[in-house]
């Protein structure tokens, strides 16, 4: 404690490396110094050092004993140690630790971390093969150690390094906050986008997995836009899309919003507990619900009532209107996430306008379209983008209720397609690169929607800050 | 502020210090001389099965760890991994006696999980160097998976074991790719066409012309063509609905090959590439489009993929005249929907089944359809050996029949045509002789393709869509832009 206090009152010239220093000693060590004995069934084998337990090898016991592969990794710790030795050195020259001091020794800290942790299990197999374990625990204990010891000299060098310079410390917390957002959109979307672009560049499919991946250019592309079921395919999609999205997921629930905020408290807000029994029910059931209510007779529901009624025609209705049924389970599952975003949209306009409004005479439906839709202009944009890339991506009800059918593609939108040549064939041969070649379009259309509709909503004027503030 | 800090930093060591610490530790276990294997036996996803198995090593011996993984609907159909668990001692034993101081413990790994994840986990597994030595799957993923290199070829060792000697000829053609053998058949089943008595009788047929409709139909006399106009006659005469003359099943699946088949056409040549004969199928399909929009025997929607409803609305026989399924269907049918009228008993009385008859404009032939499922060994299986030594002992009739009866499959060894608890098994034995019939599907990598686009062709004429040459123009489109030079038009 006492040594902290000490280097603070001393200015922030060196702080960090109080522990930087012995921690990249501490890693150099750890890596080079604990020659570990590797025996294998009993025999002595070979002694290797804490870096290339850290770093993987393998051991093959059945062709005698045998190191497969030594790799980069060994030298990456003891580099870490030698770059932050570096580092402290120069910065001791300076005689101020900067920014990139302390940046850089998280990042490698972090990195090599990882690397390391990446490792862990199958290090800990040949260990555990080689009947060293308890060895190989102490030598990963001092990696982890070492690798705690950069990051926390690292995050000391950033305080140190804020200290002198507090605008760096702003730059530091707007990149933090915006942290893990970036990450999750790199990890989730940035990066298998770029995987989906390479596979629809192969004909990876069941019979060539365990092959490196054959390379045959835009071959995937040609087959899909040469498929006879193409336009058929993209026009159900759009069909599906905008039908769905236009009655429901908006429409409806824009009626609904406007229905249930404007009777009773109560009352509305059973309504719309209503309406979201379909979105929290298993798909699975809700589809079985669905099929039973469509059935032939003596089971379907709808016929049932038709048969009370005298009725002569009772088909099979998912046969006989396959798309009415698509898009009711499919907007009945959808209108209740825009109805909820719109009824708080409508219940945070402030009373004072409606009043106001009233008293000059208007009516209901002028309150409705020259005060409310108006001001709901941002939740709009934000449903109607929202539910088209979910709709655009979605199949699963689709799957389930009908499979694309009736007859022939009858209801199969885009993400079916795709889903149907990576993973879903009768007798089971997958065709990943086909599959990545459709969902890969879906991606594009998918990011060409949502420029449209930023451009469209003129999204950056709904985000400036209200002009009314700036007077 | 300072003293937090470094309470926290120094908290979070001891903690990662104690999490790294934890790891457990391994101690080193000579081989015992005896020692108990323990048999791990997944029912289903969270329902786990012990089962001890005591097995004796001798001294220097070695303990070979053998894992099997197999697909089956609890219970019925356990037998397939079950037998080879009840095969461990018997594969011991001959280890023992040929003085080989190996011995197998096995792990078996079974559950009731969907066709293409279990296609795909063995696919991934396979990738990630963990496979599970044996796995028993439908015989067309041989196309796939020894193309992949997935697989031991056994077909030099196949005649190491006296026991494979039993099994019935024409099974071991499925389990054959290029020239090789792939794997060991489990079970057979067979896909006959089974006709309503009383509604047959209730058109005026006579006893003895009903209860002579099998042989009739074996000999080639009472043909396809006949069962479409009897059926026909049926619907027109409104002893049954409009599309109740004659059922099939309500989705894509191995049955549609057997009717390009039996219209004369062929699938595999000479080479890879799988053959796609033009007038064959569009016979087939000027069939299923005659069927199915010109004379009512089959409704227009049959494909809709409902099997629940397809199921019981054909158990009694009392709605539909002829029904093409399969053999395992009549355990199905007498165990969920006639266990109030009498169960297998009503259907004995009520229910004929014969192959599926011969097509006159085709080959002439009556014919079937079995798609076995062999037990296979993967490539990254140590002791191959081993596992196809303990498949050889539970290759034999005493399990295999306890298998077929339980799960209504057939048997697939020529010893128990004569095996009392086979052949009392009235419906087995009486099916057995359907294999007489049989073709199967392709081990071909390129089958699945190719039975997508074949079966676009059946959609797209039964709903009306198109008619039948322009269906076979529309295959003939999907195959060229799907498979290229891996499909010959003829």
């Amino acid at each position: 404690m006492s040594s902290t206090d000490q280097s603070t009152t001393s200015g922030p010239k060196l702080s960090g490396y109080k522990i930087g220093i012995p921690g990249a000693v501490l890693a150099i060590v750890c890596f080079f110094l604990p020659w570990i004995a590797f025996i294998v069934e009993d025999m002595p084998f070979a002694s290797l050092t804490g870096s290339q337990i850290a770093s993987g090898i393998t051991i093959n016991t059945n062709e005698g004993v045998k190191l497969l592969h030594g790799s980069m990794l060994n030298y990456l710790i003891p580099l870490v140690g030698i770059v932050v030795l570096m580092q402290a050195f120069f910065a001791y020259r300076r005689g101020h630790v900067s920014r990139w001091d302390g940046l850089g020794t998280i990042g490698l800290g972090v990195v090599t971390l990882l690397i390391v942790w990446g490792q862990f299990p199958e290090t800990s197999q040949v260990a555990e093969r080689a009947r060293i374990t308890l060895q190989f625990q102490y030598g990963i204990i001092g990696v982890y150690l070492a690798l705690a010891a950069l990051i926390i000299a690292g995050v000391l060098n950033v305080r140190a390094a804020t200290k002198r310079d507090p605008s760096f410390g702003a730059t530091l917390g707007a990149w933090g906050f915006m942290s893990p957002a970036t990450f999750l959109v790199v990890v989730f979307f940035f990066i298998p986008a770029i995987i989906l672009f390479i596979l629809s560049m192969t004909n990876l499919s069941s019979s060539n997995f365990s092959e490196p991946w054959h390379f045959i250019g835009f071959e995937n592309f040609r087959r899909m836009f040469n498929d006879t079921f193409f336009p058929k395919i993209m026009g159900n999609t759009f069909k599906y899309v905008i039908l769905t999205l236009g009655f429901f997921n908006v429409g409806l629930a824009l009626v609904l919003a406007l229905l249930t905020s404007n009777i009773d408290r109560r009352a509305g807000f059973l309504f719309r507990v209503i309406w979201l029994l379909p979105r929290i029910t298993p798909s699975v059931v809700y589809i079985v619900m669905w099929r039973r209510f469509t059935q032939l007779p003596p089971y379907g529901i709808i016929n049932w009532f038709l048969g009370m009624a005298g009725v002569e025609h009772q088909p099979y209705w998912l046969n006989e209107m396959p798309w009415l049924f698509v898009i009711l389970v499919n907007g009945f599952v959808g209108a209740s996430f825009g109805m909820i975003i719109f009824t708080s949209a409508i219940e945070a306009i402030p009373k004072d306008y409606i009043t106001a409004a009233k008293v000059d005479g208007a009516s209901t439906w002028n309150v409705i379209r020259d005060i409310i839709l108006p001001l709901l202009r941002w939740p709009l944009l934000f449903v109607t983008s929202y539910q088209t890339l979910s709709l655009l991506v979605s199949f699963e009800y689709i799957l389930l209720l009908t499979q694309g059918g009736p007859g022939l593609f009858t209801t199969e939108v885009w993400a079916l397609t795709s889903y149907k040549r990576a993973l879903f064939t009768y007798f089971g041969t997958n065709q990943w690169g086909q599959g990545a070649a459709w969902g890969l379009i879906l991606v594009i259309i998918a990011i060409t929607a949502s420029i449209v509709y930023l451009r469209v909503f003129q999204f950056n004027e709904l985000v400036q800050e209200p002009k009314i503030d700036v007077l | 502020m300072k003293s937090k800090f470094w309470t926290i930093v120094a908290a979070l060591v001891v903690v990662s210090l104690m999490l790294i610490s934890c790891q457990p530790q391994t101690v080193t276990v000579e081989v015992p001389v005896k020692e108990t294997v323990e048999v791990v036996k997944e029912v289903e996803v969270e329902v786990t099965k012990e089962v001890e198995v005591e097995v004796e090593v001798p001294v220097g011996g070695e303990a070979v760890h053998i894992v099997a993984r197999c697909k089956a609907s609890p219970p019925y159909e356990e037998g397939r991994c079950n037998n080879l668990v009840s095969a461990v001692g018997a594969a011991n034993q001959a280890l023992a006696d040929a003085g080989d101081d190996r011995r197998i413990e096995l792990e078996i790994i079974q559950d009731d999980a969907d066709w293409g994840d279990y296609k795909t986990e063995f696919e991934l597994a396979s990738d990630a160097g963990e496979a599970p030595d044996i796995i028993c799957s439908g015989h067309e993923h041989i196309g796939d998976w020894a193309t992949a290199g997935y697989l031991t070829d056994i077909t030099d060792m196949i005649g190491d074991y006296p026991e494979f000697a039993d099994v019935i000829d024409s099974l071991w053609a499925a389990t054959e790719l290029g020239g090789k053998r792939w794997g060991i058949p489990q079970d057979a089943e067979a896909r006959p066409m089974y006709y309503s008595k009383p509604l047959l009788r209730e058109l005026g047929w006579t006893d003895e012309e009903v209860e002579s409709l099998d042989e009739r139909v074996a000999a080639g006399e009472f043909t396809w063509e006949d069962m479409l106009d009897t059926a026909a006659e049926a619907v027109e005469k409104g002893i049954v609905e409009p599309g109740d003359g004659w059922w099939h099943r309500p989705s894509n699946g191995p049955d549609f090959l057997y009717y390009y088949y039996a219209t004369g056409g062929e699938i595999k040549g000479e080479t890879d590439a799988l053959i796609f004969d033009q007038a064959a199928a569009l016979k087939v399909y000027e069939m299923l489009y005659d069927a199915a929009q010109v004379r009512n025997i089959i409704r227009p929607d049959k494909l809709d993929g409902d099997w629940d409803y397809h199921k019981e609305y054909t158990s009694k026989f009392d709605k539909v005249l002829f029904v093409f399924e399969g053999t395992w269907r009549w355990a199905s049918w007498h165990t969920n929907y006639l266990t109030d009228v009498g169960g297998e008993d009503y259907l004995f009385e009520n229910v004929g089944f014969a192959p599926i008859p011969a097509r006159e404009d085709g080959t002439g032939k009556p014919t079937t359809l079995t798609h076995p499922l062999v037990y296979m060994i993967s490539s990254q299986c140590e002791h191959p050996d081993l596992a196809l030594l303990l498949i050889s002992k539970a290759t034999v009739k005493e399990l295999n029949t306890t298998y077929a009866v339980d799960s209504g499959h057939l048997g697939i060894l020529k010893s128990q045509s004569d095996y009392a608890p086979y052949t009392s098994a009235k419906f087995l034995s009486l099916t057995l002789p359907l294999l007489e019939y049989t073709t199967f599907l392709p081990n071909s990598p390129y089958w699945s393709t190719w039975s997508e686009a074949y079966f676009l062709g059946i959609q797209a004429v039964e709903s009306g869509e198109l008619t039948p040459e322009e269906a076979v123009a529309l295959v003939v489109d999907q195959l060229q832009n799907n498979l290229g030079d891996n499909v010959i038009i003829r």
